[in-house]
């Protein structure tokens, strides 16, 4: 079963101080390299960027939901179109996830057994189930690079035997998912190692699923409301037992800091709705922490949002233009998404490149001095960074 | 009544190439010179603000634009609508910028001394300062003595003579449209209020020209002046009318051409306002503000306002009209629109359709209009796509002007927007996808239809400008509009029946 996979990690530098390191994913709609973050289109299209833009901003892959493509157009129709890099005209790679966590998160009715995900339909309110076996069938249609197993996603707030439960049954939906899929020599599915809170719950699930020889391996249920002592202990636990020849997927994580924090502790692959929702709001995102181009102070600030980002937003638009456009014209939700897509690209190309000429260490000290400037680093990223051998003075 | 016009030191030029003159009306093809300002480089002496100019052929529309902007498209998306000027149907177009959604900006503006366009991030547009949005519907009884009132999102805003050279010399247009008191309803307004109104357009005017003639001195700008007439001095009495226009322009040897407003209805129905009051302080809300594609077009009343005005400035008429009433325009001698309509249409999930349109067109070929460079890679792309998708032909059927793209017909047509089009949308989307784009309220379903609808216009004005130039008499463009008025029943008829209720993706 393991030896067919369409997907090749190579990895090209490690940190020698750090767990980080910098590879080369290659997946058959081309290479990518890590470590990456991932934009999510959730219904087939990026917040008003055209595929055109998105290559512009160097960005080759990005993220579908299954649960809202399933729904809208449909397995149907994406069928016909050809799945959904024809249907989007995207000719990069696209990762879809299971539909399990949206399910839970949207639908307040969604309840669990050992079958799949019971839910009422939102459009005519009739009883659904979505089974292992369903999703990697929706999956398999849309046809993304990598498609994600359907796991038992419970609250990482959540104590107690449903924990152990939730992270047991995730291996048995991984064995349905693994026996429902039809192209593993062109999609790539990727397990998720859950267990809550609990190191030891977190080790034996990461062990057990290792020994399904899958492409990769997703950290899940994580970046849900847990304390960031907890968050970073978590992923520090899976990243010190998954395989370091395969890739690794942190998944909803993507503020600049948990980037760097956890790319020292070595997790390749990010995704998150929030560069790309925060531009709706007016939200710009900088090297010295976020700016909202809603505030008066911007009125007359004639310089570009980053003097350094070459996005064709700062090339062409001033803050004191976008503070009278942000939150009512649709355009400024575009130039904004433009930005922030491009700030997270450049983010992850500053630390491949420190990764590969050996200046990581040097390159995080001075990430996190940039946005704190009076050294009050959060304790949470100063013991993450420490236990990898990176001290913030 | 004639008119000797004498062009003092008219820094636009507006020349008019050819005229075909019959009983109907004068159908021209114009060239008009358009500055676009650029700051002074650092090195040449601090007052000298460099001025190159760009050459356009009329008839020719402006990008419309909202808060300065035009709507869903960035400058990135811009220039792959317009890749370069060689590579159009000819030209980059200049872009309309109305004061009453940026009036806020005169602040910033006088600061910031590059004036309105590289603010806005167009700064290789000409930029036409207008006062309205032609989009926006205008409210009765705020215009007085100090000055009109300008309506927008953030309500009402008043606008003196002062104000509006404040900023004039702020925003740095090519072009600007003088302030004018539009505020005369026919059916409201007695002879006392439209006397008000033209005494108004004369001092406005004059206040205006003045103030620019001392701050040219001082500063080399040069903006040119379009003076405003409006459609309702004309309903209400033609006599006075017609002496107040002439009297403008044979007092101001400074104006390039004129405004004709008020032809697309700019006031808020009646109901719609007394809705409006019930519901608010006076803001107003939502959908009774936005101004509607305009089907019907008061030629009797155009002619009327055309009749004294001298052939050689160039008349701008604002408001999204249907493409067989610009082409009515154009065959009556106006030369300028804007793309209100592609805006509008935008909302509407509309997709203009050429096809059956150069279907009517018989002499226009491709080779007399040309097309974009692109075309052959275009083309080659969308041979390679029809080799892999058959697209369905039902959805073909009944198909006008206009299409809607909320139809659930598109949910699986493979198939571009237009066959005929190679624009950017057509050579990379389909129907398909735009429709999901627009029952999922994704951002991108507005921006793929503005691209192809703005294309669309731009090659309907090459066509028209090319008619005129294959001597199209008025009467041959006046059927040809009357045929795709034709088609364009047809197929509104298909929409009553199928039509569900149009949604306005929000941000
Ligand atoms: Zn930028
Ligand atoms: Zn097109």
């Amino acid at each position: 079963m393991g030896s067919k996979s369409a997907l090749t990690f190579k990895v090209l530098a490690e940190c020698p101080v750090t767990k980080a390191r910098a590879s080369l994913m290659t997946l058959p709609h081309g290479a990518v390299e890590t470590p990456v973050f991932m934009p999510v289109g959730t219904q087939g299209s990026l917040k008003g960027l055209l595929p055109e833009q998105l290559e512009k901003l160097e960005c080759k892959l990005i993220l579908g939901n299954t649960y809202h493509l399933g729904n809208r157009p449909g397995t149907d129709l994406m069928k016909k179109a050809g799945g959904l890099h024809n249907f989007m005209h995207w000719s990069h790679d696209l990762l879809t996830d299971s539909g399990g966590f949206q399910m839970v998160s949207l639908l307040e009715l969604a309840e669990i057994t050992e079958e799949g995900v019971k839910f009422k339909s939102p459009y005519d309110g009739s009883e659904c189930m979505l089974t292992p076996e369903h999703s990697i069938q929706i999956q398999n249609t849309i046809g993304a690079d990598i498609i994600m197993q359907l796991d038992d996603v419970v609250s990482s707030t959540t104590t107690g035997p449903r924990v152990k439960e939730a992270m047991e049954r995730t291996i048995r939906w991984l064995d349905r998912c693994m026996a429902a899929h039809q192209f593993p020599e062109k999609q790539n599915l990727f397990p998720i190692v859950q267990g809550g809170l609990d190191p030891e719950l977190r080790k034996e699930c990461a062990k057990e699923l290792i020994k399904r020889d899958t492409p990769g391996f997703a950290i899940g249920g994580l970046s849900g409301g847990e304390s960031k002592d907890d968050f970073w202990r978590m992923v520090h636990i899976s990243t010190d037992i998954l395989p370091k020849n395969k890739p690794r997927y942190l998944m909803g994580v993507g503020f600049a800091e948990d980037l760097v924090v956890c790319c020292a502790l070595g997790v390749d692959m990010y995704d998150c709705v929030f560069p790309t929702r925060t531009a709706r709001f007016g939200c710009a995102l900088t090297f010295t922490g976020q700016i909202n181009l809603k505030q008066q102070k911007y009125k007359e600030d004639f310089s570009p949002i980053d003097p350094e980002c070459t996005c064709s937003t700062c090339t062409n638009y001033t803050r004191a233009y976008l503070q009278k456009i942000v939150t009512h014209e649709t355009v400024a939700c575009h130039l904004l998404t433009v930005h922030n897509v491009r700030f997270q690209m450049r983010l992850m190309e500053r630390i491949r490149s420190n990764i590969k000429t050996g200046t990581f260490v040097e390159f995080v000290k001075s990430f996190m001095l940039g946005i704190y400037p009076d050294k009050k680093y959060p304790t949470w990223s100063k013991d993450a960074l420490e236990a990898v051998g990176i001290t913030l003075s | 009544m004639q008119l000797s016009f004498v062009v003092f030191k008219t820094m636009k030029k507006f020349c008019v190439e050819k005229t075909l003159k019959t009983s109907v009306g004068s159908t021209r093809l114009g060239h008009l010179e358009l500055p676009l300002f650029t700051k002074a480089e650092e090195g040449n002496d601090g007052s000298s603000n460099g001025r190159s100019k760009i050459d356009y052929a009329t008839p020719m529309y402006f990008l419309h634009t909202q808060t300065g902007s035009i709507p869903h498209i960035t400058a990135e998306v811009l220039k792959l609508i317009y890749p370069t000027a060689s590579d159009t149907s000819g030209q980059i177009p200049p872009v309309q910028i109305s004061l009453d959604a940026t009036a806020k900006f005169i602040e910033p503006l006088s600061k910031f001394e590059n004036g309105v366009g590289k603010f806005v991030g167009l700064s290789e547009h000409p930029i036409f300062l207008t006062i309205h949005d032609p989009l926006y519907l205008l409210r009765s009884g705020h215009n007085d003595k100090f000055g009109i009132a300008l309506w927008s999102r953030h309500g009402r805003r008043p606008l003196s003579p002062k104000q509006f050279h404040e900023a004039v010399t702020a925003f740095k247009p090519s072009i600007s449209q003088i302030l004018s008191d539009y505020d005369v309803n026919p059916e409201i307004s007695g002879m006392k209020r439209l006397k008000k109104s033209l005494e108004r357009a004369e001092e406005y005017t004059s206040y205006v020209i003045k103030q620019e003639e001392t701050t040219e001195r001082e500063k080399k700008k040069n903006t040119g002046f379009f003076i405003t007439i409006e459609a309702s001095w004309f309903l209400m009495d033609e006599g006075l009318a017609t002496k107040a226009v002439l009297r403008l322009l044979e007092s101001q040897h400074q104006i390039e051409g004129v405004v004709l407003a008020g032809l697309s209805d700019r006031f808020v129905k009646k109901k719609q306002e007394d809705e409006v009051k019930k519901d608010s302080n006076g803001k107003g809300s939502g959908d009774s503000e936005r101004m509607d594609i305009c089907e019907t077009l008061d030629i009797e009343l155009l002619d009327k306002m055309l009749q004294n005005l001298p052939a050689n400035l160039p008349k701008y008429v604002p408001g999204p009209f249907k493409l067989p009433e610009m082409m009515d325009l154009v065959a009556r001698g106006v030369d300028l629109f804007d793309s209100s309509l592609a805006s509008r249409m935008a909302d509407y999930a509309e997709a203009l359709l050429l096809d059956s349109v150069e279907a009517i067109l018989p002499s226009i070929s491709t080779t007399m209009v040309a097309m974009p460079s692109s075309l052959s890679e275009g083309l080659a792309e969308r041979a390679d796509k029809a080799e892999r998708q058959e697209p369905p032909s039902n959805s073909e059927e009944g198909e006008g002007a206009v299409i809607s793209l909320k139809d659930k017909k598109y949910f699986d047509d493979f198939g571009p927007l237009s066959r005929f089009c190679t624009c950017y949308t057509c050579r990379k989307h389909t129907r398909s996808y735009i429709h999901h784009l627009y029952a999922t309220d994704e951002l991108l379903g507005p921006v793929l239809i503005q691209i192809h609808n703005l294309s669309t216009l731009d090659r309907f004005f090459s066509i028209m400008r090319a008619l005129v130039k294959e001597n199209d008499s008025p009467e041959s463009l006046l059927e040809k509009s009357a045929l795709m008025r034709n088609l364009l029943k047809a197929r509104i008829l298909i929409k009553i029946e199928k039509e569900d209720k149009v949604a306005v993706p929000s941000v």
